[in-house]
């Protein structure tokens, strides 16, 4: 599935389509027949998206929670948040 | 049968006196309900109502939760090693071996009591249904339990024991070791995907008034799901569902927060549309944190 080209600057939100389960830990997201499964800190990615923060500003928060730099959180979170819109379980806002 | 209206007393066999009752743990146990349960146990015997082969006699339902009022029925579910005999005033089927479930109704002092009659190899098969072996090859999908037993199984639970205080410790554990939890929260959680696909669905064919009823319902199954998740179960009976709330004070979901939605209290008649999707994303965020264990 391509992968969408995000900044840090675009805003995103879940989409009211996507289903969620969480069982043993993991967060389970899935759209019509395709789930994916979230680790730890893609799942602190995914909580952030609320369609009001930019990937920049949850990057910051992620920078902070898990003491890495803002840098390396920005390129993860820009990359998985690709990843997220390419399987259609978040969608850009702006 | 209508369930109403005085029913035959029963003639089947003759109760032995029994001198065990033990009323445990509950809200109502400071209260004067406690004399009027063990009441009822001798009133049970007296209208020879109790099989000489009982194992439990479990007060359930809102008077075991500490909810009722005036007018609330009394609520027994009686394990034996056998079946029931006795005249009763209807059969509750079930997909069990015995295959259904008897039911007498008494009134006593102007109070409905409604006694169900279950077996004991009814509650072997009802917790094999619900094993983790089951849940993890993905028959959670499925409704693994009618409502009549998936209420047998959470008022075990939350039951006053007034006869067979073993069998009923016993019988809490083996439900604790099942999926039982699992799974009736991940039934509630895809009650409320359904739902929300159909509020959705409507919203997009300009069906506002259909999609308000289902997101509202959708809201309805997810905080079953988030209580059930806390193991407050009684998703069957929504009427309890405030109760439900207030005992278990979910960190995800504040009284008030929940109260507003339930009443629809920001819905506004010239934006209907505004209150499907804001409801229906409160839905999507808290079924993220619904842990199903």
């Amino acid at each position: 599935m391509g992968e969408l080209e995000l900044t840090p600057g675009n805003v995103l939100r879940r989409r009211m389509e996507a289903r969620a389960r969480k069982y043993r830990g993991k967060l389970y997201i899935a759209v019509q027949d395709q789930a994916l499964e979230l680790d730890e800190v893609a799942q602190a990615i995914f909580r952030r998206i609320d369609g009001v923060s930019t990937l920049a500003e949850i990057a910051a928060g992620l920078a902070e929670e898990y003491g890495v730099p803002v840098d390396e959180a920005t390129d993860d979170t820009v990359g998985f948040a690709a990843q997220l819109v390419g399987h259609g379980v978040v969608e850009v806002v702006r | 049968m209508t369930g109403y209206g005085p029913v035959r007393k029963a003639t089947a066999r003759r109760a032995p006196r029994r001198t065990d009752a033990t009323l445990v743990h509950g809200p109502w146990e400071r209260s004067a309900l406690r004399t009027t349960l063990l009441d009822c146990l001798e009133g049970l015997e007296s209208r020879r109502l109790l099989p000489a082969d009982h194992l439990a006699v479990l007060c359930v339902g809102s008077v075991a939760r500490g909810w009722a009022n005036d007018s609330s029925d009394y609520d027994f579910n009686i394990v034996a090693h056998g079946p029931w005999h006795g005249p009763s005033v209807r059969t509750i089927p079930v997909p069990l071996r015995p295959a259904s479930v008897p039911a007498v109704v008494e009134y006593v002092d102007g109070r409905r009591w409604e006694i169900k009659y279950w077996v004991d190899v009814q509650v072997d098969q009802m917790l094999a249904k619900v094993a983790w072996d089951r849940f993890e090859e993905g028959a959670s999908t499925a409704r693994a339990l009618t409502d009549a037993e998936e209420l047998f199984l959470e008022r075990l639970a939350t039951c006053l024991t007034l006869s067979g205080t073993s069998w009923v410790r016993s019988r809490r554990q083996e439900l604790g070791e099942t999926a039982f939890r699992a799974f009736v929260t991940a039934r509630s959680l895809a009650e409320a995907d359904s739902s929300i696909e159909d509020a959705l669905g409507q919203l997009a064919a300009d069906d506002v008034d259909s999609a308000v009823l289902s997101a509202r319902k959708a809201f309805g199954h997810v905080v079953d799901a988030l209580l059930e998740s806390h193991g407050a179960y009684g998703s069957p009976i929504p009427k309890w569902r405030a109760r439900r709330l207030r005992e278990v004070r979910p960190s995800q979901l504040p009284y008030q927060e929940y109260w507003a939605v339930e009443t629809m209290r920001d819905f506004d008649p010239r934006a209907p549309d505004a209150w499907v999707t804001r409801t229906v994303q409160r839905c999507r965020d808290l079924s993220i944190e619904v842990e199903i264990h």
